[in-house]
């Protein structure tokens, strides 16, 4: 090819030699077809290939319920609002309405997810449990050994939230098998009341025998402790305690381990008309062992 | 017969200390006051109870001879 300054003096050859030339640097220009575009080799210049264009290629992203971002060119980012929403562990996302919501924070230990219409706008709630639907609440459970009484061990197990109660022993023996198994009403002070206590124990052997308590100074609901490998498991009701001055009643039942005979039991404190806290138990003599459990009865 | 003072000197022996208590509150020794009280207690409880014992089998044994029964003859008639 001539320069700028040469003298042309055979134009035809040049335009050839230019000619040549340019078919050589194009020539990834020719072929393609209808609907084709150029893309680039690689980096070196006029490099080209005839490709196809990819047909579906996204254009623009729109954010929906529950998305945010978005865009129409360039990187496009979208994000979860619905996991952007929770900001704490615990966390719950809850419906506020027709595609909408919002976040619910996590409640206190123990609490449940409550519907609630009345709580706008989100309908439920964390809410502690209502307590369990029973007629019985233990109260105290306690275990004791080798004592004289249990002295202040049940004092205030009576009080004015029920009316009734169920004592259960689930396990009593005594030191002295020929004793009496007995209890005492216990009282603000706290003093034991030792007089007034009425009723009956009956004893089913070859025969029953029959004993009257009159004015005692306790009440026997046996008439022989159990031992250790065969204690003796009592149970009684017992009213009228823990709510203003009255007479207390009671009735119960027990089983003599040591000698296999079960007892039947009521009785009443006649003596004094008071608030009646507690009780304890105790032995005609020698100490007195188990696990007792005191339970409220309730009213509604 | 055991007398009152050969019971309480049995007890003594047998329960050189006395508590009260529980499990969860702990246990305490009983003072010397309330010991002694308490040993007495038991000591009369336990004198009645052999009196009472004593008291019906003598019962017992005098009603079985007004009947002309044996103690065989009873259980018999019992069973």
């Amino acid at each position: 090819m001539p320069t700028p300054t040469d003298l042309v003096t055979d134009l035809p050859a040049d335009f050839e030699v230019f000619g040549q030339a340019v078919d050589t640097d194009f020539v990834d220009l020719l072929g393609g077809t209808t609907g084709q575009v150029l893309s680039k080799t690689s980096a070196t210049d006029l490099d080209f290939t005839w490709v196809t264009a990819q047909v579906g290629d996204i254009t623009g992203v729109t954010a929906g319920t529950g998305i945010t971002g978005g865009g129409t060119s360039g990187t496009v980012t979208v994000t979860n609002d619905m996991a952007t929403t929770i900001t704490a562990a615990g966390d719950i996302v809850v419906g506020t309405g027709n595609g909408t919501y919002d976040n619910l924070p996590i409640g206190t230990t123990a609490q449940i997810l409550t519907a609630d219409t009345t709580v706008s706008p989100y309908k439920v709630k964390w809410a502690s449990p209502a307590a369990a639907a029973s007629g019985m609440t233990l109260i105290t459970r306690q275990t004791f050994s080798a004592v004289t009484t249990t002295t202040t061990t049940f004092d205030g197990c009576f009080t004015s939230t029920y009316e009734s109660y169920l004592v259960v022993a689930e396990k009593f023996f005594g030191s002295d098998a020929n004793a009496d198994i007995q209890f005492q009403l216990r009282y603000a002070g706290p003093a034991t009341q030792a007089t007034g206590y009425y009723g009956s124990t009956t004893e089913f052997g070859s025969a029953a025998t029959f004993t009257d308590q009159s004015n005692a100074n306790q009440f026997a609901m046996m008439l022989y402790t159990g031992t250790t490998n065969q204690p003796s498991p009592f149970n009684f009701y017992i009213t009228m305690v823990g709510n203003g001055a009255r007479n207390p009643g009671w009735n119960g039942g027990a089983m003599n381990g040591g000698i296999n005979r079960p007892y039947f039991f009521g009785g009443s404190q006649l003596g004094a008309a008071r608030e009646y806290t507690g009780l304890l138990f105790l032995a005609a003599a020698g100490t007195v062992s188990g696990t007792v459990a005191v339970y409220g009865l309730a009213k509604a | 017969m055991t007398t009152k003072t050969e019971m309480i000197e049995q007890l003594k022996a047998e329960y050189p200390t006395l508590k009260n208590g529980d499990d969860e509150r702990g246990y305490q020794d009983l003072s010397a006051a309330d010991y002694q009280a308490t040993i007495e207690k038991w000591a009369d409880a336990k004198l009645k109870r052999e009196a009472a014992a004593e008291q019906a089998a003598i019962d017992k044994a005098a009603l079985l001879a007004k009947l002309g029964m044996s103690q065989d003859d009873l259980k018999t008639l019992l069973s």
